[in-house]
């Protein structure tokens, strides 16, 4: 019951790192900031990528990450979505 | 021809006008989830938001079978049947069969926690075919969301003793009324108690009510803590 939860509150954490990277953050600074894996950091970015809830840019400096509206939007809204699925019975199954 | 319901006369409009409600209340619901799912990427919230799309569609459906469909089956009693001839008629009501019954089968599957699409399709595959050769019709329509609902609302049970969730109880005891509604529409005897339908129409109203409320609950207490 608690390992989806974990994500959408991984997912939340790892936004709020990136928006206090002031738009340009590195993938080291989230790796050491969020406190995961290296593998684990690069499965939740490509999630958070494929949501939309980040851009990555590439320049001279290397990656680096910044938040998009709808990432704003997420952080915003994390307590209405944990709420909606809990009350309507949606948290996943505990094998995901 | 084959009568699935019939409706007291003096119930159409009002009839109508439940029926739009349910579709606003239903299409609420689907909106939220759809839009808490394109933000989360979360499954089970787009499953969610199918079903209640569903119902929202098969309220539209019925809501147009209500003004053009109903035919005439004795003083002050309007009925809902099957012609034999193939038209828009029958295909409206197929239409409102098959999003009426896809509704609880996502529910049903929701409750499932089964990333298995495979199981998703044979239970739709299962309920058509029964439906479709069924002699009585107007039985399976709602005995096949009876079954699911009986499953459905055990699940929310169960979620609800796990959690304490307020929000959790109110949707079960919504599940339950729904099972009841659907259980009246069940024990009707070939059409012959047309007062039952008005019975299970204003107990759907009350548990699609007691699902937005929850819902209203919900966004209330996400605004709170922003």
């Amino acid at each position: 019951m608690e390992k989806k939860r974990d994500r959408l509150e991984v997912i939340r954490d790892i936004l709020r790192v990136i928006q206090t990277g002031s738009g340009k953050i590195k993938p080291t600074q989230i790796l050491y900031k969020s406190n995961l894996s290296h593998g684990m950091m690069k499965d939740y970015i490509k999630d958070i990528l494929s949501i939309g809830l980040a851009k990555e840019t590439h320049s001279k400096e290397g990656r680096t990450y910044s938040i998009t509206e709808k990432g704003l939007k997420y952080i915003s809204e994390y307590k209405t979505i944990i709420n909606f699925m809990d009350s309507f019975g949606l948290v996943p199954n505990e094998k995901e | 021809m084959e009568c699935l319901h019939l409706i007291p006369g003096w119930f159409v409009g009002l009839n109508i006008l439940l029926k739009i409600i349910l579709l606003i209340f239903t299409g609420v619901i689907a909106y939220y989830s759809l839009k808490i799912y394109r933000l989360s990427n979360q499954k089970e919230l787009k499953f969610f938001g199918l079903a209640f799309s569903f119902l929202s569609i098969s309220y539209f459906i019925t809501v147009w079978i209500n003004i053009f469909f109903l035919s005439i089956a004795g003083s002050n009693i309007r009925a809902l049947d099957i012609d034999d001839i193939i038209g828009i008629k029958n295909l409206a009501v197929a239409l409102y069969i098959l999003f009426y019954m896809l509704s609880f089968i996502t529910l049903f599957y929701i409750t499932l926690k089964s990333k298995n699409l495979k199981i998703y399709a044979l239970l739709i595959f299962l309920s058509i075919i029964a439906i479709t050769f069924s002699y009585d019709k107007s039985l399976m329509l709602y005995l096949i969301p009876s079954i699911f609902l009986i499953l459905v609302t055990y699940y929310y049970i169960t979620q609800y003793l796990a959690s304490k969730n307020k929000n959790t109880l109110l949707v079960s005891i919504a599940m339950a009324v729904l099972l009841v509604s659907n259980l009246c529409m069940i024990s009707i005897p070939n059409c012959i108690l047309p007062s039952r339908y008005v019975f299970s129409a204003f107990l759907e109203i009350i548990a699609y009510s007691l699902i937005v409320f929850s819902l209203f609950r919900i966004l209330k207490n996400g605004k709170k803590t922003r």
